[in-house]
């Protein structure tokens, strides 16, 4: 199955080629599609099931035969094992399952699945926490030495039932018990298997590989959830990140922070920045606060509450009225 | 008067200094549902009519600088007016439901004769302010209600004649700028020290009080950081927790006889 976009190619006459459709030999010179090692006359380029030309469409191909997008799903999208819809797009594959990549969650915790850490357990997926914590489904005997192994006992190594303490730690020699971790092929106790693991730089807590997706970023380690805005603390999901004096921040919040925030009118400021009086303006709202002219950050002006007052305004006779009565 | 463009293409209007008296005589100059920005500083109108909030459109109205005594309660029905400055004006009172404005951001009512008696009952709801200049009046205190102005960031109470501070001021978290200069206040409620007000972009103006001397000393060695980290001490909670409210003598107020925004007062 792939999907793309295709050029057309012309036809040299240095080989005989014969459309795949009609079998009939493609002309000198005359334009084709070429897929693979077979050849296609544009009229021809088809969709197998409703015959829609395919000519500067996404098209699908299957076992030989060609589709349209929309029939393409329709007669061989995976369904997906949770919802029981179709999955077009981003589809997961587990076992013999497909799931919607949203789907692929924990059947008891909900939290999201990948690959590595789902475990099938009477009919539902499960993460790796809550598969360990549900009782054991057969009545195994260690593979070593043949006693029957109790749940609470068993480690399964290599896909083989054994009693957990018949091993030991690879770091710290320690005597295992069930929840041991296991790393490529060797064993390790929980607590020097956290030890190998990266640690969130927000949480500050162990990232398990087996269990949780986490990103490197800014010489960081993070959850995925935890690479997040340092002020409104929502994650950036793969979107764009900016960063100052060490912390993150979504677009926003980092204009604002550099205090690019116009105080008049309340958005992201247009234009050159005017910093004044603590405070951003665009070059159109920076006004007198008397007589809303627009100011030009050069011009002389009274600060009055930190707003500016230009000097038609403050040589106002009533205003130097005022100013006069305050100083008595 | 100047020549403007047809009446249909402009949006911002202004007649600054033009000896204007009634609106009337700007009114017919004016396309009323496409006008944004009306400005009409420096004039000698004394009111407006209420017909004012056919003006749909306005994100703007100045009225710095006239002789308005009384607004028309319609004014508060403008449904995109942000900004609205009545600053240098000869208010006393104002309208009932001023406080439903729905979209107002900035509110310049500086040099007025307003007083807490003067503001309505829903004058502190307005959940869009961020702004709002009440320097150069004749308050004396400020109802708790204040706290529900949470998106406050910039609070001016200059030159009033306020005699304490209410609490509440401490809960809104937005504030940038707190200008309480030139007061009567003795004491500062320790609760408004969960204020970030002391850093760049941050302005707190406190001088010219009649600080108790604790708070004067700190103020005269530190500025107004020092107060600020002073009553954020628990000695200082203990100690203003323990006040008698009435144990200090009240500070007499400035003569105000010859306020510009009295009535009866000519202006210029």
């Amino acid at each position: 199955m792939s999907s793309a976009r295709i050029t057309e190619q012309r036809n040299s006459g240095k080989r005989k080629r014969c459309c795949e459709r009609c079998k009939e030999e493609l002309e000198l010179d005359e334009p084709y599609f070429l897929l693979g090692s077979a050849s296609w006359h544009m009229r021809c380029f088809l969709c197998a099931q409703c015959m829609d030309p395919l000519v500067g469409t996404t098209y699908f191909q299957f076992e030989g035969r060609i589709y349209c997008e929309h029939d393409f799903n329709r007669l061989y999208a995976p369904v997906c094992a949770k919802c029981d819809k179709f999955v077009i797009g981003q589809v997961v594959h587990s076992s013999n399952y497909s799931f919607h990549l949203a789907c692929f969650t924990c059947d008891e915790c909900d939290i999201q699945l990948n690959s590595n850490g789902a475990y099938r357990y009477h009919g539902k997926i499960l993460c790796f926490s809550c598969n360990q914590t549900m009782p054991k489904l057969k009545i195994y005997n260690c593979s070593k030495c043949r006693q029957r192994v109790e749940d609470e006992d068993l480690l399964m190594y290599q896909h083989e039932p054994y009693h957990a303490y018949h091993f030991k730690c690879t770091t710290c020699k320690k005597v295992l018990e069930a929840d041991a971790r296991t790393v490529k092929d060797e064993l390790f106790c929980p607590r020097c298997f956290d030890f190998q693991c990266e640690v969130c730089f927000d949480c500050k807590k162990v990232i398990d590989p087996q269990i949780e997706q986490s990103l490197f970023s800014m010489n960081k380690h993070w959850h995925i959830h935890h690479f997040r805005c340092f002020t409104c603390a929502r994650p950036f999901n793969g979107h764009e990140h900016y960063e100052k004096n060490g912390q993150a921040y979504c677009r926003d919040d980092f204009l604002e922070l550099i205090g690019h925030h116009c105080f008049i009118c309340d958005k992201n400021v247009t234009g050159a920045v005017i910093h004044l009086f603590g405070k951003a303006f665009c070059p159109s709202c920076y006004r007198c606060r008397g007589c809303d002219k627009i100011l030009h950050y050069k011009d002389k002006v009274m600060e009055l509450d930190m707003m500016p007052l230009c000097k038609k305004c403050i040589g106002n006779k009533t205003f130097q009225k005022s100013l006069k009565y305050k100083n008595q | 008067m100047p020549k403007d463009k047809k009446k249909e293409e402009v949006t911002e209007v202004e007649h600054v200094d033009r000896n204007i008296t009634l609106f009337s005589q700007v009114s017919h100059m004016i396309e009323a549902e496409t006008i944004t920005r009306l400005t009409l500083s420096h004039n000698k109108l004394t009111a407006l009519p209420a017909n004012i909030a056919d003006l749909i459109s306005l994100t703007s109205l100045n009225l710095w600088n006239n002789q308005i005594e009384e607004l028309p309660s319609s004014i508060s029905s403008l449904p995109k007016l942000k900004i609205l400055n009545i600053g240098m004006n000869k208010l006393t009172i104002l309208p009932r439901g001023f406080g439903s404005f729905p979209v107002l951001e900035i509110l310049d009512l500086t040099y007025n004769n307003l007083s807490e008696r003067s503001l309505p009952g829903n004058f502190f709801f307005m959940k869009t302010l961020r702004a709002l200049y009440l320097g150069d009046n004749d308050f004396e205190m400020l109802p708790g209600d204040v706290e529900n102005l949470e998106n406050l960031q910039v609070l001016v109470l200059r030159e009033n004649d306020l005699l304490t501070l209410p609490r509440e001021l401490g809960k809104l978290t937005r504030l940038r700028e707190l200008h309480i200069q030139g007061n009567r206040l003795a004491m500062i409620p320790p609760e408004l020290g969960n204020l970030e007000l002391i850093g760049s972009k941050l302005v707190l103006r406190l001088e010219h009080n009649p600080f108790i001397p604790r708070l004067q000393e700190q103020f005269d060695a530190n500025g107004a950081a020092g107060v600020w980290s002073h009553i954020r001490t628990d000695d200082y909670r203990y100690f203003f927790g323990r006040q008698e409210p009435s144990s200090t003598p009240v500070p007499p107020k400035r003569n105000k006889e010859k306020k510009v925004s009295r009535k009866g007062i000519q202006q210029a």
